[in-house]
């Protein structure tokens, strides 16, 4: 099926008390050799090419409330992304912390990290060609790995299905 | 969270720096929007409205802000923008009423030739950007901004009513028709295939009325808001949406909406009234000295071979003062002007309206009163107002996005190179 595009972060979580369920050692997803790791991924690579969809621990999906507004919905085709700066490999983020921005021609929209922890890779490519952010902002445009500082946030994330829900609601 | 100015919340699409009608009442219902004779047109093309100055309008269509853009660079692209104010001043005092209001020689102006001129106010200040044009059918042909049509009537309709009270002959009417703006390198070659008259001998800023793709009484002039060759054509409201299904039929024809309009004038240098401009900005800040002078006088400045016309007075008006604020404005020009209104061009983030501008010492010296990413240049560019010692192209300075300084250069405008049609 056809997702229209969105800015956001995929999170799979590998943690250790999560890492019976299976080994993210395929195809587009990495192992970080941590307790606790989120990597970031896409959702097709997640959905519908990775096995482990069916897994449980894969459960967690957040939209990054900045970006809503800017790439989804109607306008998420065209609202070409034309700049990307994105917080250095380190930075130390607060929930709700600020790591980066995305901009169109017309608007700029800060990025708000929704979960805390340490920036442990950013994605240079979309820094180089911020188009990434609309062609495939599921694999390519993938914005920041973080390594969690409390897991826990992650079941305070909305699923997807309450996402769609919450934006449908928005656009009334 | 940084909050963008939201034109049409239910959209939820925020616009930053979509200029919004400037902050007076309007005498209509604010929540009501006023269409074009295109507004379907649009929806039935995928238009994505939005309110603009009181209007329903497309800032796009299917294609991204940046496809649309470079398509009226590449080929051509067609905007509705009849939300624009279409006037006639007619009689035999039209001159002398437009002279009393406005800062340019329309006296000088050649039959169907038009000029870029200012209402000005008596601080020196602008009151709206405007072309007017001085038809061979006997009237005055002005275009001004949506924004100001409330504003632009009341002072055009009570200039009117004091000069007919003094024995003047003359009247104002409202053209209601729709207007369609036709840009690009290949605009040309379209709408020559609707049209008789050969329209190599219409060059820019003049004008002419004839029948395009079977709609008599079109007035079409060689103009626009991209810096392209391009025309505006003013058509009959009844029969606005068959024109401009004739003009798209032709696969070099998209259409496009207010986004790319606003970034290609931008890249062009044009200024938008409300943001770059305003009341409390005198011509001479907003670098727009040269609408004081003969359009003739212009054209040779700009390098054109076409020397001023015998008997033509050039700089007139400046001699004169007779026009609203020359005392402010000419003793800005014999002496000094505080500010100026210079381009930008920057690496890094786009830099946009309200962004303060600083020296390389750090202080805050200006502000950018618009910018966005330029689609051809790949570089960002916008305007602001400097202190006049640092208005030179080439003077280093730091533009401040998002707590963070950039740094910036003093750029000619336009940014691009403007193609208009000029006979040489």
């Amino acid at each position: 099926f056809i997702k229209s595009n969105r800015v956001c972060f995929c999170v799979y979580m590998k943690s250790l008390e999560y890492s019976m369920s299976g080994c993210l050692g395929g195809s587009g997803a990495e192992c970080l050799p941590s307790a606790q790791g989120v990597i970031l991924g896409s959702q097709d690579q997640v959905s519908h090419r990775d096995p482990w969809m069916e897994h449980e621990w894969i459960t967690k999906w957040y939209w990054n409330s900045g970006n809503q507004q800017f790439c989804t919905g109607s306008f998420g085709r065209c609202c070409n992304v034309v700049y990307c700066s994105l917080s250095k490999v380190g930075t130390k983020l607060n929930k709700q912390g600020k790591f980066g921005a995305l901009e169109s021609m017309k608007s700029a929209s800060e990025l708000y990290s929704l979960l805390s922890g340490a920036v442990t890779e950013i994605n240079e490519a979309l820094v180089e060609n911020p188009g990434l952010a609309n062609k495939s902002c599921y694999e390519n445009g993938w914005l920041i790995k973080i390594m969690l500082g409390n897991s826990s946030e992650l079941d305070e994330l909305m699923s997807e299905e309450a996402y769609e829900k919450s934006i449908k609601s928005t656009e009334e | 969270m940084q909050r963008a100015m939201t034109v049409v919340p239910h959209l939820g699409l925020r616009l930053q720096a979509l200029p919004l009608a400037l902050g007076r009442p309007l005498s209509r219902a604010q929540d009501v929007l006023r269409r074009t004779p295109l507004y379907d047109f649009h929806l039935a093309h995928g238009g994505k409205m939005v309110a603009f100055a009181g209007w329903s309008l497309p800032v796009q269509y299917r294609d991204s802000h940046v496809d649309s853009h470079l398509h009226t660079r590449r080929h051509c692209s067609l905007f509705d923008v009849s939300h624009m104010l279409q006037t006639k001043i007619l009689g035999c005092d039209r001159v002398k009423l437009m002279e009393s209001l406005v800062v340019g020689d329309i006296a000088e102006l050649r039959p169907n030739q038009g000029t870029l001129s200012l209402f000005t106010n008596e601080g020196g200040g602008i009151e709206d950007d405007l072309i007017v044009t001085s038809t061979s059918e006997g009237y005055l042909y002005v275009v001004s901004n949506a924004g100001c049509w409330d504003k632009d009537l009341a002072l055009m309709q009570g200039k009117v009513r004091e000069l007919q009270n003094m024995g003047s002959d003359v009247s104002l009417e409202v053209v209601d028709n729709a207007l369609l703006a036709l840009q690009g390198p290949t605009a040309t070659q379209v709408l020559q295939a609707g049209v008789a008259d050969d329209l190599r001998k219409l060059p820019f800023m003049t004008s002419a009325v004839m029948e395009v793709f079977g709609v008599s009484g079109c007035r079409v002039t060689r103009c626009g808001y991209t810096g392209e060759d391009g025309v505006e054509i003013s058509v009959p409201a009844a029969a606005a949406v068959r024109l401009a299904a004739a003009l798209l039929e032709n696969p070099e024809v998209k259409l496009a909406g207010l986004a790319a309009r606003d970034s290609l004038r931008l890249e062009a240098g044009l200024c938008l009234y409300g943001s770059d401009i305003d009341e409390h900005t005198t011509p001479v800040e907003g670098s727009l000295s040269w609408t004081l002078d003969a359009e003739d006088l212009q054209q040779a400045e700009v390098g054109s071979t076409a020397s001023l016309r015998p008997g033509a007075r050039g700089k007139r008006r400046r001699a004169a003062m007779d026009f609203p604020g020359a005392s402010v404005i000419i003793a800005q020009l014999k002496g000094k002007v505080q500010r100026r209104r210079v381009g930008l061009t920057c690496e890094g983030a786009p830099v946009r309206a309200h962004s303060p501008i600083l020296n390389m010492e750090g202080t805050v010296i200006g502000t950018v009163t618009s910018g966005c990413p330029s689609p051809c240049l790949k570089k960002n560019v916008a305007m602001g107002y400097v202190p006049s010692e640092y208005s030179r192209p080439g003077t280093p300075l730091l533009v401040e996005v998002r707590r963070k300084q950039q740094m910036a250069v003093v750029s000619k405008m336009p940014f691009v190179t403007t193609n208009y049609y000029t006979l040489k």
